[in-house]
């Protein structure tokens, strides 16, 4: 890999990632320092702000929630996909996939319509707590959250997926013969050798989550002030370029950081033992 | 526990375990077809055949991985042929270890106590008790993958009898090991499995492996169990064509018979000793030839002239092949000092008595 004829074999690919990646993000970081003099005012201004400490944590809260929604669907759908026949599986992928491919307005409006005050999910959710009042479903963060999780739901399943399938049925055999019930072989076998797909679903869910600005815009009836959101206002109604370009490169570091600690995670938990068997 | 070698037990009681007409299909495959063996206490006996003969399919299919299309399978009288495998009590050794890449040593080994609700205390003294058997004391702290393959199959053993099991089964627990630990392996696996008096079903498609580690070895070919028998009885008494080869290496014969004789291509006749059906074929040793100087005069009941086509010298013994009319035989003599020599070219006689014909079916 670290033959100069692996450089070479790679350089495109480096040019491509240079062009596309690198050049615009150290241009963000010197917008972010100022248009005209260098000054570090865009980041005071940030953190000065009182409001966006709050969207901020909106923004971190909401992702949080969603990725937790996330893995609560996403873990039973990529478990009945690693474990159906090739058929089923292809037809169960389609079903999971085919939010992703719907326009993100029709998607939105789609959920408008059944989260509407009165509408069947607002009124089965007053039964599900108890009351008899319907439950506000939209324009607040509930209705953010469950078109959110709609759409990442792929994000989660198939690292899910891909945890599951790549285990290997005889480890599942053998706890069982060793006495494990059914539930106790997940609990103890198929659910701890998953984690790296966990993780891996998690952090994909999350970082995407991050920059949704759409989905909170509409579901959230303007309401839900999320940090993607507050960049786009800042570039096209304020035309405050340095604080949208700060604002960007702190959530590009809370992804970062995340990944590195995915990394790490990940690292201690892949099955070295399989390696070493085979 | 003061014999060293206790025989394996009379099965007064019946056999512990029963396998009845037992089928297994995967679409048109039967990978299993109507395979019937029953196996005293304290027992080894070993599934040998060729890879796909559903030798993989069996053990499955005893420990409840699968279920049978048909046929029963009875464990110290009860049919198990339903239940699922956490209820069967069947100690189960997988090809690949398959041990717990996420627990160490000791968890692995101590997995089937913490199912069956063993108290901390009692359980640390069975897994000490169970890793010293298999000589890994002290390796409880470590990670599967810092093991070696051979101390990997050593943990195996110890997760699967551990929980005293009422019989052990093993899938080629050997075939990734080399040579050399192979074969100490064997040995070690046979005493441990003698000092246990466990009951025992292994599987290896080895036949060495299979002669020295087991008391009765049932040979299976194409889903159907062939012949089931003492090792020493398989390969001096193979019933069908398909043994016979598979076990050791043969010579056979073909043609029509006529009493107790049968005649070859080139108008040999050959004896043998049978009573039975008319044979299909005939089958001698290598080693149960003789070969002597054209001229010299061996005794036998069969005797072939022939030259000598080439000769492999193997150390212990001389591998020849002879050309004898229409046939190829193969003879293998032992290196004794008063061996004589042959070279390709040489006329030879081959001799042997009836009694090692053996007529196949
Ligand atoms: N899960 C399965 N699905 C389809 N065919 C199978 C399956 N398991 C085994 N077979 C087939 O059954 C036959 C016996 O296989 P197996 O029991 O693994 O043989 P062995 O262990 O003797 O090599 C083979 O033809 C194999 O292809
Ligand atoms: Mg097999």
């Amino acid at each position: 890999m670290s033959t100069p004829r692996g450089l070479g074999l790679l350089a495109p690919a480096l040019l491509l990632v240079c062009v596309l990646f690198i050049v615009p993000l150290v241009r963000l970081a010197g917008l972010s320092l100022g248009e005209t003099t260098l000054s570090l005012h865009a980041y005071a201004e940030l953190f000065g702000a009182w409001s966006y400490g709050g969207i901020l944590l909106r923004t971190l809260r909401i992702s949080a929630a969603v990725v937790v929604g996330c893995l609560l669907l996403g873990y039973p759908i990529g478990y009945v996909l690693a474990f159906s026949t090739p058929r089923r599986r292809a037809l169960l992928s389609l079903l999971v996939l085919l939010p992703f491919w719907t326009s993100v307005l029709v998607r939105n409006f789609a959920w408008i319509y059944l989260l509407r005050d009165g509408g069947v999910a607002s009124s089965f959710a007053g039964t599900l707590v108890g009351s008899d009042q319907p439950v506000q479903l939209l324009y607040n963060e509930i209705g953010v959250m469950i078109g959110m999780i709609n759409t990442l739901l792929p994000f989660s399943v198939f690292p899910v997926f891909v945890a599951l399938a790549a285990q290997e049925r005889t480890l599942r055999e053998a706890a069982a013969s060793l006495g494990a019930s059914p539930a106790r072989v997940f609990w103890t076998v198929t659910l701890p050798l998953s984690r790296a797909g966990i993780y891996a679903g998690a952090l994909l869910a999350f970082a995407t989550a991050l920059g949704f600005f759409i989905t909170p815009a509409l579901l959230g009836g303007g309401r839900v002030l999320m940090a993607a959101t507050f960049i786009t206002q800042q570039v096209e109604e304020f035309l405050n370029w340095p604080l949208a370009a700060a604002a960007s490169l702190i959530l590009l570091a809370a992804v970062m950081i995340l990944v590195a600690l995915y990394r790490r995670i990940a690292a201690f938990n892949l099955p070295g033992g399989e390696h070493a068997a085979g | 526990m003061t014999s060293p070698n206790p025989p394996p037990v009379a099965s007064a009681v019946g056999p512990v375990l029963a396998v009845r007409n037992l089928v297994k299909r995967f679409g048109k495959v039967a990978a299993v077809d109507d395979v019937s063996f029953s196996v005293a206490g304290g027992t080894f006996l070993t599934l040998l055949g060729p890879s796909g003969s559903g030798k993989t399919t069996v053990l499955r299919l005893l420990g409840g991985f699968e279920t049978p299309d048909a046929g029963s399978i009875a464990l110290g009288g009860a049919d198990i042929g339903r239940l699922p495998p956490y209820k069967r009590d069947i100690g189960v050794v997988f090809q690949r270890y398959a041990l717990f890449p996420h627990m160490n040593v000791a968890e692995n080994v101590g997995f089937s106590l913490r199912q069956r609700g063993v108290a901390t205390g009692e359980r640390a003294r069975r897994i000490t008790e169970a890793l010293e058997m298999v000589g890994l004391e002290g390796l409880g702290g470590r990670a599967p993958s810092q093991l070696s393959g051979g101390q990997q199959q050593r943990v195996a053993l110890a997760r699967a009898l551990v929980f005293k099991p009422r019989i052990l089964v093993m899938d080629e627990p050997l075939a990734a090991l080399d040579k050399h630990l192979r074969e100490r392996l064997q040995d070690e696996i046979r005493a441990l499995q003698r000092r246990l008096g466990i009951t025992t079903v292994y599987v290896t498609h080895d036949q060495a492996e299979a002669f020295v580690m087991s008391d009765i070895v049932a040979v299976m070919n194409a889903g159907k169990i062939e012949q089931i028998a003492a090792p020493r009885a398989l390969y001096e008494a193979p019933r069908t064509e398909f043994v016979a080869r598979f076990v050791g290496d043969s010579n056979i014969f073909r043609g029509p018979v006529n009493e107790s004789r049968m005649r070859l291509a080139d108008g040999v006749l050959i004896a043998f000793a049978g009573n039975g059906a008319p044979p299909t074929a005939l089958m001698v040793r290598p080693e149960k030839i003789r070969i002597g100087k054209a001229g010299h005069q061996n005794a036998g009941d069969n005797l072939l002239q022939g030259w000598l086509i080439d000769m492999r010298f193997l150390g212990d013994a001389c591998l020849y092949r002879v050309r004898a009319g229409a046939q190829e035989i193969v003879v293998r003599d032992l290196n004794r000092t008063d061996s004589a020599h042959f070279a390709a070219g040489d006329e030879v006689i081959l001799t042997w008595p009836a009694a090692d014909t053996v007529p196949l079916s």
